[in-house]
């Protein structure tokens, strides 16, 4: 039985209420229920001033089987959001012990949000990001910003190889080896960091382009 | 007791009415100190008794910004000591020409002595002004002296305005001393006047918040809330298509009125007690005038009898009973019309009835809107803040379909507030400021309004004033 149900986010619209703006897998909370789950989600904030960060708020979804970390934030002044991980409620004692991390994931989401990235994105990866915590991989060791500035960086490196490849061979020469000890040198750091499998992953993409 | 509107404090005016008074105005500029003198000036003396002598504005000036005073301090008896640099075109007998202190005391004197009527108030604004023009340095009370011994030649009062509001000498040589601010609270401007000493009279409250607005001094009081003795209809203030609140001068800070179908929440402060109930009788008896029919779940200690009390009389017992519900939530022997008890142990059970109570008494009154006035502190009580919240939440959701009106009323220390705040489509909040209760908007943002109450009509008559 898998320990993490889902990511949901709820904006909170002036007119409709607590609006369920992404979930993460899609239909992991029934449409039918959704409103209600939005809902929820939402009261649970107690009386948190949204304009201040003030850690996870926990919620037993008794109707779902699930409990719910929910992080509020204001992404811009009058923006409300509330992002929720479920997890099994059967499993809530394993859910208590991660409770922290999970809490700096949801946080880099609401500061996500904050740089605009699209909600569907947000919600995908801290799906991702809390799922390799319960696996345990050194990858989730370092803090989600600092795989996010990996992945950032990896990408980066990648369109920069496509950019060399075009060029003439004295060029390709010139430029491929000093990216290539780039690559290594941010590969050690990123092992330093922990996350050795998914970074052994992102340089494979890399380094097949070389 | 209710907040009432008044021209200069009673104890000043008293004390002044007993002739040959000392008073020291002070304050920095701006504070009101020009407009409180001339005022106790006008309360004081018949026409032409007052004067003012002037060395910071011209008479022009000085009538272009208080024309009210003309009659009390015609024109001649206004001394302009300004000491300008450049010559004038003004009437000899205005300019009051001076070099130096003894000569200044001589034309005093002698403008005094000359005129028709007896004086009652002499002016000196301001009192630094003229020691400069002087070279009389601060500390050297020469002048004040001689200006307390021309007023007791005279048997006049002397006030003397100072631009300083700390201690000064002259303190002590004067039989009152009045203290004017500005302060900014919570963004907005607010008046105060201190009555730090006034010989001869008891002072019972020290402080009075106030307002020059239209260029006049009143300031706040308490005084008991009478309930009138000829009670009469109050006059229908009408907002087009909006809800009107039943004061005017809160419909004009909302656009005319509440907006249909709209989530409004009213913040109650510290020490406002039941004060608010000031700003929701009017509005009750608005929503009845209008046909409208109001659910009111009251607010913790707010007894039913006394919403009837202060509301039926004005709308007609019978209007009260068709478009007026209150719900309780303790068992009471008593069976009204317009009472609706619910158990207050489920919310789901109480939501219910609430609702078919309200398509039921829509339906009744053939009205497509509905209002409901509901006490946050009390759904806190019942059901606890999240279920609580989660109520609001769906009642402002419901109201923004269109046709209903929700206003919510959150006391102090409620933390429900912060998120209420959020769903509202107007938030003003209630403060008590030195015995005063004021009103501001923060949704949307308004300056400091003093709230007021008057039944002298015949009926509940609250005002905003704008302290200004």
């Amino acid at each position: 039985m898998k320990m993490l149900k889902g990511v949901l986010l709820v904006r909170f619209d002036y007119k409709l209420g607590p609006v369920a703006e992404a979930m993460f897998p899609e239909g992991f909370i029934p449409r039918e229920r959704l409103w209600n789950t939005a809902l929820d989600v939402w009261v649970s904030s107690g009386a948190k001033d949204l304009s201040e960060a003030k850690g996870c708020t926990q919620a037993l979804f008794h109707d779902l089987g699930m409990i719910a970390c929910i992080y509020f934030g204001e992404v811009e002044k009058t923006k409300y959001y509330a992002i929720a991980a479920f997890f099994d409620s059967k499993k809530s004692d394993q859910a208590w012990h991660m409770l922290k991390d999970v809490e700096e994931i949801l946080k880099d989401g609401i500061n996500k949000l904050r740089s605009n990235i699209p909600p569907d994105i947000v919600v995908e990866d801290i799906y991702h990001f809390i799922g390799n915590l319960i696996a345990k991989k050194r990858f989730a060791k370092a803090p989600a910003h600092v795989i996010v500035m990996f992945r950032d960086l990896f990408s980066t490196l990648s369109a920069l190889i496509d950019i060399i490849s075009v060029l003439d061979e004295k060029s390709k020469k010139l430029l491929l080896p000093i990216v290539e000890a780039h690559i290594e040198r941010l590969a050690e750091l990123a092992l330093f960091l922990g996350g050795r499998d998914v970074v052994r992953d992102l340089i494979r993409s890399v380094m097949e382009k070389l | 007791m209710v907040i009432a509107s008044f021209d200069v404090p009673e104890e000043l005016v008293r004390a002044l009415s007993k002739g040959n008074f000392s008073l020291l105005i002070k304050g920095l500029a701006g504070t009101g100190k020009t407009t409180l003198a001339l005022e106790l000036v006008r309360k004081m003396g018949d026409a032409g008794t007052g004067y003012y002598v002037s060395t910071r504005v011209s008479s022009k000036k000085l009538f272009k910004q208080f024309p009210w005073i003309k009659e009390n301090v015609p024109e001649e008896n206004i001394l302009d000591a300004r000491k300008p640099q450049i010559p004038t075109a003004m009437p000899k007998y205005v300019l009051f020409e001076y070099t130096d202190e003894p000569d200044f005391l001589r034309a005093l004197y002698a403008k005094i002595e000359s005129s028709k009527k007896q004086p009652t108030t002499i002016v000196i604004d301001s009192l630094d002004a003229l020691k400069t023009n002087l070279d009389i340095p601060m500390e050297d009370l020469r002048i004040e002296k001689a200006l307390l011994e021309i007023g007791e030649a005279s048997n006049s009062n002397i006030i003397f305005i100072v631009e300083r509001s700390e201690y000064i000498p002259i303190d002590c040589l004067v039989d009152g001393v009045v203290t004017l601010t500005r302060e900014i609270i919570n963004g907005r401007l607010v008046r105060k006047m201190v009555l730090e000493k006034i010989r001869g009279e008891e002072i019972k409250k020290p402080t009075f918040i106030f307002t020059l607005k239209d260029g006049r001094f009143r300031h706040f009081r308490e005084i008991p809330a009478l309930f009138p003795r000829e009670v009469t209809k109050p006059p229908l203030i009408t907002s087009g298509n909006r809800i009107s609140t039943g004061i005017e001068e809160l419909n004009n800070l909302v656009a005319g009125g509440f907006e249909r179908g709209s989530f409004n929440l009213l913040e109650v402060g510290k020490e406002v007690g039941l004060y608010y109930s000031w700003i929701l009788r009017p509005f009750v008896a608005s929503l009845v005038q209008h046909k409208i029919p109001v659910m009111i779940i009251p607010c913790e200690g707010e007894p039913t009898e006394e919403i009837r009390r202060w509301i039926a009389p004005f709308v007609g017992e019978e209007n009260f009973s068709t478009y007026v519900r209150i719900v309780e939530f303790r068992e009471v022997e008593r069976s009204e019309p317009y009472i609706i008890r619910i158990s207050g142990k489920n919310i789901d059970e109480d939501y219910q009835l609430v609702l078919n109570e309200a398509r039921r008494l829509m339906k009744m009154t053939g009205s497509r809107q509905i209002a409901v006035i509901v006490g946050v502190d009390t759904l806190e009580y019942h059901y606890g803040a999240r279920d609580a919240h989660k109520m609001l939440v769906l009642a402002s959701v419901y109201s923004k379909t269109g046709n209903l009106l929700v206003m919510a009323v959150a006391k102090y220390g409620q933390e429900l507030i912060k998120v209420l705040n959020h769903m509202a489509t107007t938030h003003f909040k209630l403060e008590n400021i030195e015995g005063t209760v004021v009103m501001y908007g923060l949704i949307p943002r308004t300056e400091m309004y003093a709230v007021t109450v008057t039944t002298e009509k015949g009926y509940i008559e609250t005002h905003l004033v704008p302290i200004e």
